[in-house]
């Protein structure tokens, strides 16, 4: 009598009416953690949107479908290359044709033979042992007879890239196909360094000595403090900081010099004399989000974490100064300031827009004081459920009110916790 | 997208690739496919003003900072790795490969050295003091790095073919683990605890692995299902996991399903979704504090070149991290 297959996979519905034999154990129960039935399913009717992929049958598992995986990012520098190249999709579309077609001749047989395909995964994981810790089983292909010479994941779809150099080491050798060589900060020839023509980056152009990224911008504090926080999208739109939105529409990587025409970063930089990035903490003097806050510690979510105690792999680290963990100690930037999310939030929208008047204290313009409208609870709306928070919270701790009170965490720079709500 | 959510402006000429937060300011850089890396300083109330811009040869996938918020690297496409100090307002090629290079990173623990990973299969360690064209060293991968994440001492690469590979940067070439994916389709994304202590991992089905280094935590380990939709069956793509800098139970995941969701990983609870958005979300950041939370509406490619739209430009929105988000739901 023939042994009931279901049985073994432990999942009979016939129990003791079954008319097939029910014994334990047999090439069909497979390994510990997928079946076929679990098998045909992911690959059939749980695919995920993006097609080529690998497929590992269970956790930890190594992959049954190999040599398929094209990730993304892949698939898009091949597109955009693709278009550079050929100023067309064909080259794109035939490397997308062969690996389809591989994707598609692995699925089918597996799907046609399930259990052959378990079997050929099953010798190839026992034989190999941690062999193929490196590398990929081959696939499995009813029409070629399992063990395909196709080998890991050497692909059509693995081309190297030809955006930039094509070589590997010394910065700066070969010249690009992209621009003009030009020097480099290791006194090299190099493509790198400015993209042909205009120096995108203002100024003249980086021969002899690294780009020079231009300005700030607008050159000046925004002129959108002032306002709405959309209010001055258009003039954004209009002038955009980093150049006409351009060109970029049709080739995919554009002009970068098309930037370097009109760019805003024509001007003198200011960043070298004192911009906000020239003193790190022209944000954070005082500001909302606490570089000088002593506050480190726990989280207001009570986490005394060991967070910094040492190594993962539980050595203390030896690599540089043994630096103690930013989270094991007060620090600079850890400051939470979650509790700013236990205090109501008046509706957003009105304190950008113009100082509310619950609000005394600098809205709308560029405030150090922090003031910030990403300190507060907002508004979820509703929909989260009802009892998650309470934001008319009183019970703030005590200790962090204190801590909260020098750079101020509070919506729009209100003093106390008090006024309603979120809600929005 | 939530009505509080501010946008920021001007938003790149096409797909973003990488958001990164400065943990000393509120200053946001982007890499893009447009081949730049923008640099946005982010106001208190919520407006962004752009403050620098970058270019690579080829479309640029990565974006990282510095932990002292002075330089800001990135890499891409023309295989380069590239520098770009905040003070002098210079860059300067760091790094190379042979193939594109698809994720970078500067080490915590090692604030000068900087590490690049890419579709050639190596991890490469540069020392941006004294840029060179070799690296400090080389650690071979089995296959194209699909993505990567370091914190503290841990470093994990995930790369083609779901191979796992764990390092100790006390020993940064030679993996302290090396395994297959728990998930069962491409690796998408890795992104490491705050305190180094794991990692997740999210790949094209929508599906999240919290993985524990210590054997001793190996059961706080779980998979869930990051992107699916209430009766749905469409398998979407979980694109990036961000932890929360100084709540370090709460971490976010988004995908092609144009969905935010906080989540907190000590309770395995969910805490609080953002609404559903016109597009997919390619990635996501906090800034140092956990007050703001930036993501990149820009379409992620997973459905390959037949829905890309270059007349539509990605928009990158900064939400501010509210209680909900931070607060399980009750069961």
């Amino acid at each position: 009598m023939a042994i009931c297959r279901y049985y073994q996979q432990g999942r009979c519905q016939f129990g003791s009416n079954c008319r097939y034999e029910h014994i334990k154990g047999g090439t069909n129960a497979t390994a510990i953690s997928f079946t076929e039935t679990s098998i045909r399913t992911d690959i059939k009717d749980n695919r995920p949107l993006w097609p080529f992929s690998v497929y590992g049958p269970a956790k930890d598992e190594p992959s049954l479908i190999v040599g398929t995986d094209r990730s993304p990012e892949e698939d898009r520098v091949a597109y955009y290359l693709g278009m550079q190249t050929n100023g067309n999709n064909s080259q794109y579309l035939s490397s997308l044709d062969v690996i389809q077609r591989e994707m598609d001749g692995q699925v089918n047989s597996i799907l046609n033979d399930t259990s052959g395909a378990i079997k050929h995964y099953q010798a190839q994981r026992s034989s190999k042992a941690n062999a193929y810790a490196n590398t990929s089983f081959a696939p499995f292909s009813s029409t070629t007879s399992g063990g395909g010479a196709f080998g890991g994941g050497a692909s059509a779809f693995g081309k190297p890239s030809a955006f930039g150099q094509p070589q590997a080491s010394a910065f700066g050798q070969s010249p690009s196909a992209f621009g003009q060589p030009q020097t480099s900060a290791f006194g090299k020839p190099s493509a790198f360094g400015q993209p042909q023509g205009a120096s995108a980056f203002g100024g003249g152009s980086s021969f002899g000595q690294t780009s020079s990224v231009g300005a700030t911008a607008f050159g000046q504090p925004s002129a959108l403090g002032g306002a709405s926080a959309f209010g001055q999208t258009s003039s954004l739109g209009g002038a955009s900081a980093f150049g006409q939105p351009s060109a970029l529409g049709g080739s995919a990587f554009g002009q970068p010099s098309a930037l370097g025409g009109a760019s805003a970063f024509g001007k003198p930089s200011a960043l070298g004399s004192g911009s906000a990035f020239g003193q790190p903490s022209a944000l954070g003097s005082g500001s909302a989000f606490g570089q000088t806050s002593a506050l480190g510690g726990g989280s207001a979510f009570g986490q005394t974490s060991a967070l910094g105690s040492g190594s993962a792999f539980g050595q203390p680290s030896a690599l540089g100064a043994a630096q103690p963990s930013a989270f094991g100690q007060p620090s600079a930037l850890g400051s939470t300031q979650p509790n700013a999310f236990g205090q109501p939030a008046s509706s957003v929208a009105p304190a950008f827009g113009q100082p509310a008047s619950s609000v005394a204290p600098a809205f709308g313009q560029p405030s150090t004081l922090g003031t910030t409208g990403f300190g507060q609870s907002t508004s979820q709306p509703a929909a989260t459920t009802a009892t998650s928070v309470d934001l008319t919270d009183a019970s703030i701790d005590p200790d962090d009110l204190k801590a909260f009170t020098a750079p101020t965490f509070e919506l729009y720079g209100i003093p106390e916790c008090e006024p309603p709500l979120q809600v929005r | 997208m939530a009505t509080t959510d501010f946008e920021v402006n001007p938003a790149p000429n096409d797909g973003v690739s990488g958001l990164a937060f400065s943990s000393q300011a509120d200053i946001l850089a982007c890499s893009s496919w447009d081949n730049q890396i923008r640099i946005y300083q982010v106001q208190a109330n919520g407006q962004t003003v752009p403050q620098a811009a970058y270019s690579h040869q080829g479309p640029a996938l990565d974006v990282a900072w510095s932990k002292d918020g002075t330089k800001v690297v990135s890499c891409g496409a023309d295989k380069a790795g590239r520098m770009y100090d905040v003070a002098t307002g210079q860059s300067t090629q760091v790094a190379a490969h042979d193939d594109t290079i698809r994720s970078i990173r500067f080490l915590e623990q090692q604030p000068h050295v900087m590490v690049t990973g890419g579709w050639d299969k190596s991890l490469k360690y540069w020392d941006t003091r004294a840029p060179s064209s070799t690296p400090i060293s080389t650690a071979s991968l089995p296959e194209r790095l699909y993505s990567m994440d370091t914190r503290q001492n841990l470093l994990v690469a995930a790369t083609a073919n779901r191979h796992v590979l764990v390092f100790d940067l006390n020993n940064p070439t030679v993996p302290y683990k090396q395994s297959f994916s728990p998930l069962r389709w491409q690796t998408r994304t890795v992104s490491c605890f705050t305190d180094g202590s794991g990692y997740a991992l999210g790949s094209i089905e929508g599906r999240v692995a919290i993985q524990y280094i210590q054997d001793a935590d190996k059961d706080r380990g779980f998979l869930f299902k990051s992107n699916r939709e209430e009766g749905s069956n469409t398998i979407h793509s979980c694109n990036q996991v961000s932890f929360h800098p100084t709540n370090p139970a709460t971490f976010t995941t988004c995908g092609s399903d144009g969905v935010v969701v906080f989540w907190n990983r000590e309770l395995k609870r969910r805490n609080n979704a953002l609404p559903k958005v016109n597009g997919t979300i390619s990635n996501t950041c906090f800034n140092g504090t956990g007050t703001i939370f930036a993501y990149a509406v820009s379409y992620d490619w997973h459905q390959g070149a037949k829905l890309h739209n270059p007349n539509t430009p990605p928009r990158i929105l900064l939400h501010p991290v509210s209680t909900n988000d931070l607060t399980p739901q009750p069961k």
